[in-house]
């Protein structure tokens, strides 16, 4: 028992640790290093990759469209998606419904991307930061439905009948009771979302058309070989930020108890 | 004077008959327990004299008033959930203070009333604490607060001191009868525990699939049950099955095998009738001398001792297999002795089959 | 509960969805339809598009031995890198669930989400450097001098592709493992136990069956973007040719849209009818609800 216990242990600290850290580490490590090729040896530590970086016009733009846009996903997704999560709750054994609302976010990114393209182009509406937000708002719904009907659902039916038992009416019950019990899931789907639509790739690349996001500016760069230690630094200053936020959140939701399929 | 009457009140779920013709009066300044076993409809009953369940067919009327389709927070009542359902994310005080704050009283009076039930139930010291670190008795004790701070006419209690063990229970028993005189408020109590309904209420309403099957005091009910399900219902009873000899006035004799029994009956009984003779434990005499007088009396021996804290049940297998239940403060038989049961025939409640 | 009042629960609850049911229709469902509408339709390279029915985009695309290949090839790399992620996150969602005391599971689980937010393509980027042609790895056996020229295995094939989805795809396969087999009552294993079954055979016969759910959705978060990925073969897969890439070509280089869309169709099809299996006969719904 012991000895599986015991490789267990260590392979889950191996994958952990190799598979997971150390290619994040060595990206944050060279990104320190003087030279444009990621090879061994390491030659001499420097700060010029950074500069240059922050040099860069393309980065800087392209990191706040990526902001712009997480932000209008972010408020438009919850908008959308909190009321329908109440419904959810109560339809939720019905196929047709659930599946209106979820296929969406079953589906390969690619087909959303794809769809867009081609709807906008249909109609017209030419590609631009725009036509981006309105094609992640379309899995970010399903997303924030998941994570605020999964604490709609774990919330006891009895608070809100205490509270209108107790003389409050149903919006008085909703702004005192309801909506602060499901606020920390609010905040955790808006935060998820924001992430999500900073990060996401495959759709925007269909539909931002000639303007730039990070990750666009990561697909570009990644074509171009004397760009590679500039990405190493946007990486780095991507993962340290990041992590710090995905910690505070994770640490937030695990202290809150909300879902651990909101992450998903 | 009467404060809550349910008029031929019926529910349907689906096919499912929930509840069925009920018809219930409650006084002011009583204590009400509706008894039954699980899935009796007694908590739906609940529910729809709350407001959170609107009868399929049927009125209610507090104070005189119809109050079909009036919202939960537009009635005079107030609801002690199962769970209890404080508010999670308020401390002690701001549960309690709720309905007080949604009323918009000013803050001092909020705060004067708070200190006033919070003494009341013993709970000022905690008043600063989160819902969630409170023991089970202090939840009950908040969420009894968060209630009657209201004032409501009809306080609702559907089973609160399900989850405490049997000390606290039946501590928070006693308390809770306490302050109910003290307030002399009218609370209505649902148990599926009989002995809870025992030390509790001024009447009781037993409930049985969606019916109310008698309603009344609970020393009357006990003593003399209309019929098996509620003798059988409200504690351990010897049931014998027999068939009347002979009847003269209000006494009559039977007999089932060998024994022969004596009884008084209210009702009418013929020669012939079959009957069923009631007895409760406490009721049952038991020594190891033999007895004389065989009327009301049987013998066997000893196959289980039940040991109930101040009582003890004691088990007895006759020659013919039947097995009765007598109840001694002096536990003073062993397994296997002989010994014989004896019972006056007051005591003996006669139901006809 | 009477009709009128159904009546009125079904509209609130239509009046709460109304905004994400118009949404989803014009930005979602209205595509697809146009995608389908677009499939049925004659098409020819750069846009050009014959506005007449025609079943012959969906004839190529599962008759052709090119594309037939491409689905096959695609549907093999998903469900192999599928099994490569289970057997990676297996034990170590096994570990964490019933080998490590309290909450210390979830904090290692938060260890391994928290470089989730680093952008895939850095990720891949990542591993590009280190297993690349011009990598650490080659660097370093160049530099031992193990090796005179530069290994081109470890990158551009299809071990690439699984090694890099691993590395993304590794949270979501462990976290529903991890819950599921967290929710088998411990009382469980001990009645196996008690009833004679080692612990291996409490590990086939209690374990294993009662974590299918947890399997189910982990195969549907790595199955079902793996179908639709271009992007990692693009970039480390060498000479791999996807599904994903052949429909991004069509789209946007060749420009045939009735034959991108009829394979854009099929990869749905294929998505939908895969759902389908695993809600019916695995249990996922048991696990959500």
């Amino acid at each position: 028992m012991s000895l599986i216990k015991l490789f267990l242990k260590i392979f889950t600290s191996t994958v952990i640790l190799l598979l997971i850290y150390l290619p994040i580490a060595l990206v944050i490590l060279f990104s320190f290093n003087d030279s444009i090729y990621f090879i061994f040896p390491f030659k001499n530590f420097t700060f010029k990759w950074y500069e240059r970086l922050l040099e860069d016009p393309l980065f800087l733009k392209s990191i706040i469209n990526s902001i712009i846009i997480a932000l209008a996903v972010s408020a438009g997704s919850l908008s959308i998606g909190i009321p329908a999560s109440f419904a959810f709750v109560r339809l939720r054994r019905n196929t047709l419904y659930v599946g209106f609302i979820m296929i969406p976010f079953i589906m390969p990114w690619l087909v959303i991307g794809v769809s867009s393209l081609v709807f906008f182009h249909t109609l017209g509406i030419p590609l631009s930061i725009l036509t981006t937000v309105l094609s992640h708002i379309i899995y970010s719904i399903p997303l924030v439905v998941l994570i605020v009907a999964a604490r709609l659902i774990s919330l006891n039916p009895n608070y809100e009948k205490a509270s209108m038992d107790l003389g409050a009416n149903e919006v008085q019950t909703f702004t005192y009771v309801t909506f602060p019990l499901i606020y920390p899931a609010i905040s955790v789907s808006a935060l998820i979302t924001f992430l999500w639509s900073f990060d996401n790739f495959i759709i925007t690349f269909f539909t931002i058309g000639s303007e730039i996001t990070f990750p666009i500016w990561v697909w570009g760069s990644l074509r171009h070989p004397t760009n590679v230690p500039v990405i190493t630094a946007a990486s780095s200053i991507v993962i340290l930020v990041g992590s710090l936020i995905v910690y505070l959140m994770e640490t937030y939701r695990v202290k809150k108890g909300i879902g651990i399929y909101a992450i998903i | 004077m009467v404060l809550l009457e349910l008029v031929n009140i019926y529910k349907y779920y689906g096919k499912i008959t929930a509840l069925e013709d009920i018809n219930l009066e409650v006084g002011k300044g009583e204590l009400l327990t509706i008894l039954g076993p699980s899935g009796s409809g007694k908590s739906t009953l609940l529910k729809i004299i709350g407001g959170f369940e609107e009868p399929s067919r049927g009125k209610i009327y507090i104070n005189g008033k119809l109050m079909n389709g009036v919202p939960p927070y537009a009635r005079p009542t107030s609801m002690v959930f199962q769970d209890l359902a404080l508010f999670p994310h308020l401390n002690v005080f701001n549960n309690i203070a709720y309905g007080l704050k949604i009323k918009k009283a000013p803050s001092n009076e909020i705060k004067k009333k708070v200190r006033e039930v919070a003494e009341l139930l013993h709970i000022e010291e905690l008043l600063d604490r989160r819902v969630t670190q409170l023991s089970g008795g202090q939840q009950q004790r908040v969420a009894l607060a968060r209630s009657l701070i209201l004032e409501p006419e009809i306080l609702l209690l559907d089973e609160p001191l399900g989850p405490l063990d049997v000390k606290l229970r039946k501590e928070m028993q006693l308390e809770l009868r306490r302050i109910q005189k003290r307030l002399n408020s009218t609370w209505i109590y649902v148990t599926h525990d009989h002995e809870e309904a025992m030390v509790m209420s001024d009447r009781v309403a037993i409930l049985n699939s969606g019916r109310i099957i008698d309603v009344g005091v609970v020393k009357e009910i006990y003593e003399k049950p209309k019929n098996r399900f509620i003798a059988e219902f409200l504690g351990e009873v010897n049931i014998i099955e027999c068939i009347v000899d002979h009847v003269e006035g209000s006494a009559f004799t039977a007999s089932s095998g060998d024994l022969r029994i004596e009884g008084l009956t209210a009702g009418k009984l013929e020669k012939g009738d079959r009957v069923n003779i009631l007895v409760r434990p406490e009721k049952i005499g038991i020594t190891v001398t033999p007895l004389n007088d065989r009327k009301n009396s049987v013998s066997g021996k000893v196959v289980e001792i039940i040991y109930k804290g101040a009582y003890s049940d004691v088990k007895i297998e006759t020659e013919d297999s039947r097995v009765f239940i007598a109840r001694t403060f002096e536990p003073a038989y062993r397994v296997g002795e002989r010994v014989f049961l004896k019972w006056d025939r007051e005591d003996a409640v006669v139901i006809k089959e | 509960m009477n009709l009128e009042k159904i009546r009125r629960k079904i509209s609130i609850n239509l009046l709460y969805s109304l905004p994400a049911i118009i949404y989803l229709t014009i930005f979602f469902y209205i595509p697809l339809i146009t995608i389908i509408v677009y499939s049925f339709w004659h098409g020819e390279p750069l846009y050009r598009v014959v506005r007449t029915f025609t079943l012959e985009n969906y004839v190529k695309f599962y008759t052709e031995e090119l594309s037939q290949n491409i689905f096959i090839l695609t549907n093999l790399i998903s469900i192999a890198t599928f099994l490569v992620i289970l057997a990676t996150a297996y034990p170590i969602a096994y570990f964490l669930a019933r080998m490590v005391k309290g909450d210390t599971g979830l904090k290692i689980i938060l260890l391994i989400l928290i470089p989730l937010e680093m952008n895939y393509l850095i990720r891949v980027f990542a591993w590009r450097n280190l297993l690349g042609e011009n990598g650490l790895l080659n660097s370093l056996l160049m530099f031992l001098g193990l090796v005179e020229q530069p290994l081109t295995i470890f990158f551009h094939s299809i071990p690439a592709i699984i090694i890099v989805v691993l590395h993304n795809a590794l949270p979501y396969a462990i976290i529903p493992l991890y819950i599921t087999i967290r929710s088998i009552p411990e009382s469980l294993y001990q009645a196996a136990m008690d009833l004679g079954s080692n612990r291996i055979s409490v590990f086939f016969r209690v374990t294993l069956p009662l974590s299918m759910p947890g399997v189910a959705i982990a195969f549907l978060f790595i199955y079902i973007p793996m179908m639709g990925e271009f992007a990692i073969p693009a970039l480390v897969g060498g000479k791999t040719y996807l599904l994903g890439n052949l429909i991004v070509r069509q789209y946007l280089t060749i420009g045939n849209w009735p034959y991108a869309s009829a394979s854009t169709i099929s990869l749905i099809l294929t998505t939908l009818i895969v759902m389908f299996i695993l809600f019916k006969f695995l249990g996922v719904r048991r696990l959500y609800e």
